[in-house]
């Protein structure tokens, strides 16, 4: 057991050098250098020095190997470099704006979820009547359309036309809970909608699929509250598929923020990393790319090993 | 004499504007959008257009611009010269930085020392590379001394970038690119890169009653849509970067637009590739476009076409009688033919950024060479690979849009002088040796008449050799809401000055 833990650990380690390799290096491999980024991007007009002093200063001129060198250096004392154009410490700014991120990613899919799965059962409980009706419309719409536009006419609704939230930027939480909340609404439910939609379609066919089924009908016959008979026995079933694609939707959540974020100003890392990509800004991207692959591998590698404490034969390959 | 006489209008001018306009308030903060963060605090190095919001309205340099465009004196309230190659500055007496330091001439010697500081990569270091030496004479009087004279030193030291930094704070291990110890009305209050910044009243300002308000903040917001929506939910009183298609909306919401034209468009031509490298063939390229077209479809007609080169209609320095380029697809045929070109023997690459305010205009131009036969294929490129292509000239036609650094005509140096034009002629090998000879002249004569006569023989020999196609100004313009008073818009290619001036700015209720 403790030789299949410390093989999957080195597995883990070796798996992070990799990527850490390949991602400096691919990201190395864009035209442009960044220097001018840092110097203005496009609004400034750089001399050729001033290129050339920022160039050294950064440590862009060195070989690239010796450029990974010094990033993986920096890595082991758990530093995750400087950015290149904000100048800031990204051991302390990536975290900060992973938590932004998160900010509006659980909410959303806590609510997304959790709604959507009460609106299934009572699609699925009312069928064909009115509100399975109207619920299965609206989930059509959620579905299918984009974020950017859902997000622009919720800002054009309720926060030009009704004043009641504020049109974009983040709000911190020590500024008061109300305008933190109210920050946090649009851009909850703009990325919320998706979610919603799609567990209200999987918890609807489920619960049909599941309220069909012999067993129930014998509960029924037995004389069991219906409530008791869709809650208890209905819901259980369904469950399972249902609670694995919300971990997939999670999954996805990271994605669909980058949109949401910059149609609301959010700070957050979907557009920092954006804007890292366009402005080359190195140190962001491969600090963004690393900590996520980290993530990754690292749940990957506890999800073996608990395979393993379940399951002991997986142990011996 | 003339400095005196400059003085006594700039304030019998100021006097009137004061009368005739209201009472400016004390108090209030001014909450301003905009799109592009500074890369760092050092008042040395311009790495943004906020450079203007943020450094210029906590730092002062010794010679500002006032709304005329003349040189104001900031730190520096009066100066002369005999030779335009000794100039003697006299300092504002009793200014203090913003931790209580007295701002003297030893503060003016170290700030040029740490321009020339090539460790700094400051923006102005070649622009300085011309000074001698800085002296001391007494605490309030500085002498420089220049390599050779030079007439428009002064106009040199008003342009961003020559900021006067305190000398003991410096010393005693303050971070120029993370903190700011400035001379100027605002001093840097909490801030997070990236997403706000929060300035505040300098208690120790030199100019008394001002700056009016209490402070202001600046908030960054990329996206126009948002942008605009944070003015108009009154959540920003003040936005910039207004996209042309929004002017008219905004205006007619009861916005003030303050716009400007301060930006040239223009598509790089390399010189030394064919078959650009004939002038015949770039000649014809600027008959065969249309930029009254081009202007309506890309920018909404907002914009100003160019009819000659790039000094702007209505300054002085401009020649009517220089005008040409008219829509004329026949002559540039005719001109393709006398180098021995048809159209359909021409193939050409057209880079541009994406960005659409660019790839617009890119888009419509190789429509019109196209219809006349000319094969032009387009590329996108991401924006580092553009800036680095500006100074490279690893292009053969490359559409761009640049400010001219200065209201003055000088300001050609920078893109087309064999050895200083590092912004174009450096990278693509252009080299004309006798506008070289007429604009390092100009540089040394102080007469309007004759800098005027000067400046006609390089738009002549320009429009005539034709390194560019020569497009238009573009319309850019800030946006206030009305409570917003005092906020001006100075001429041309100043406007990028527009914001360091937040000093003057109050709010009404």
């Amino acid at each position: 057991m403790l030789r299949y833990i410390l093989r999957r650990l080195t597995a883990g380690v070796l798996s992070i050098l990799i990527a850490s390799f390949v991602i400096f290096f691919l990201i190395h491999l864009l035209p442009g250098n960044p220097a001018y980024a840092v110097l203005g991007g496009l609004q400034g007009a750089p001399t050729a020095e001033q290129v050339a002093v920022v160039t050294k200063r950064l440590a862009l001129d060195k070989p690239i190997l010796v450029q990974y060198g010094m990033w993986l250096g920096r890595l082991l004392h758990l530093d995750l470099g400087t950015s290149f154009v904000q100048n800031v410490e990204l051991s302390q700014e990536i975290p900060k704006r992973f938590l932004r991120t998160m900010g509006l990613a659980i909410p959303a899919l806590v609510i997304g979820a959790l709604s959507g799965v009460a609106l299934g059962m009572l699609s699925a409980t009312r069928r064909g009547r009115m509100p399975d009706l109207v619920l299965t419309v609206l989930s059509l719409v959620g579905y299918s359309m984009p974020s950017f536009v859902v997000g622009a006419f919720l800002i054009i609704l309720f926060s030009l036309h009704l004043k009641m939230f504020p049109t974009s930027g983040y709000t911190e939480l020590a500024a008061g809970l109300g305008p933190f909340l109210r920050a946090h609404a649009l851009p909850v439910i703009t990325l919320a909608l998706a979610p919603l939609a799609m567990t209200l379609r999987l918890t609807r066919s489920c619960t049909l699929e599941t309220l069909a089924a012999d067993y129930v009908r014998t509960a029924r016959a037995k004389g069991v509250r219906e409530s008791a008979v869709v809650l208890k026995h209905g819901l259980r079933s369904s469950l399972t598929p249902i609670v694995t694609s919300i971990g997939m939707m999670a999954g996805r959540m990271l994605g669909g923020s980058i949109i949401v974020e910059s149609l609301f100003n959010w700070p957050g890392l979907g557009v920092y990393t954006l804007q890292a990509v366009s402005t080359h800004d190195y140190p962001v991207i491969q600090a963004v790319a690393l900590v996520l692959a980290i993530l990754f591998i690292s749940l990957n590698m506890l999800v073996d090993v608990a395979c393993g404490l379940l399951d002991p034969r997986i142990t011996y390959s | 004499m003339k400095r005196v006489l400059g003085l006594c209008v700039l304030s019998i001018a100021l006097a009137c504007l004061g009368a005739a306009a209201e009472e400016p308030i004390l108090g209030g903060t001014l909450r301003m959008g905009v799109v592009q963060d500074v890369s760092t605090f050092d008042p040395h190095v311009y790495a943004g257009a906020v450079y203007c919001q943020v450094q210029m309205n906590v730092y002062d340099q010794l010679i500002g611009v006032a709304t005329n465009g003349d040189f104001a004196p900031q730190l520096a309230l009066s100066w002369e010269t005999e030779d335009s190659q000794v100039y003697v500055l006299h300092l504002r007496n009793g200014v203090r930085f913003s931790n209580g330091n007295d701002f003297t001439s030893a503060d003016v010697v170290y700030s040029f020392e740490r321009i020339l500081n090539p460790e700094i990569a400051a923006s102005r270091r070649e622009a300085m590379s011309q000074i001698e030496k800085v002296e001391a004479v007494d605490s309030l009087t500085v002498k420089i001394t220049l390599k050779q004279p030079n007439a428009l030193f002064l106009g040199t030291l008003a342009l961003y970038g020559c900021t006067m930094v305190d000398k003991e704070w410096a010393e005693a291990g303050g971070d120029f690119t993370r903190e700011m110890m400035g001379t100027g009305p605002f001093m840097l209050s909490t801030y997070e890169k990236g997403v706000r910044y929060s300035f505040v009243r300098n208690p120790n300002y030199w100019e008394s009653g001002k700056p009016y308000l209490d402070g202001y903040t600046v908030v960054f917001i990329q996206n126009a849509t948002a942008r605009m929506n944070a003015l108009r939910n009154k959540e920003a009183d003040f936005v910039d970067f207004v996209p042309w298609q929004e002017m008219s909306a905004l205006r007619y919401q009861g916005f003030t637009i303050t716009p400007s034209l301060s930006t040239a468009m223009f598509v790089r031509l390399n010189t030394t590739r064919p078959p650009l490298d004939n002038k015949l063939v770039r000649q014809a390229l600027n008959y065969a476009i249309d930029r009254e077209l081009l202007n309506f479809l890309a920018w909404g007609g907002f914009g100003e076409p160019l009819k000659a080169g790039l000094i702007p209609e209505g300054t002085s320095y401009y020649s009517e009688d220089l005008e040409r380029w008219e829509y004329d697809p026949g002559k540039a045929i005719t001109l393709l033919a006398e180098a021995g070109y048809k159209p359909e023997d021409i193939s050409l690459v057209l880079e541009s950024m994406d960005w659409v305010g660019h790839s617009d205009s890119a888009t419509i131009i190789q429509e019109q060479l196209s219809s006349l036969g000319i094969r032009v294929k387009l590329t996108i490129q991401p924006i580092p690979l553009i800036a680095e292509k500006r100074q490279t000239g690893d292009y053969l036609m490359l559409i761009d849009g640049q400010k001219p650094t200065s209201p003055d005509p000088d300001f050609y140096t920078n893109w087309f002088h064999s050895s200083l034009g590092g912004q174009y002629a450096v990278g693509t090998g252009f080299s004309l040796p006798e506008l070289d000879r007429l604009l390092e002249e100009g540089r040394t004569v102080s007469d309007p008449a004759e800098r005027e006569a000067i400046y006609r023989a390089v738009e002549t020999l320009l429009l005539d050799e034709a390194p560019w196609i020569f497009l238009q100004y573009r319309p850019d313009g800030e946006a206030t809401a009305n409570s917003v008073k005092g906020y001006v818009g100075l001429p041309g290619v100043l406007a990028l000055y527009n914001q360091a001036y937040l000093e003057n700015v109050w709010l009404s209720k």
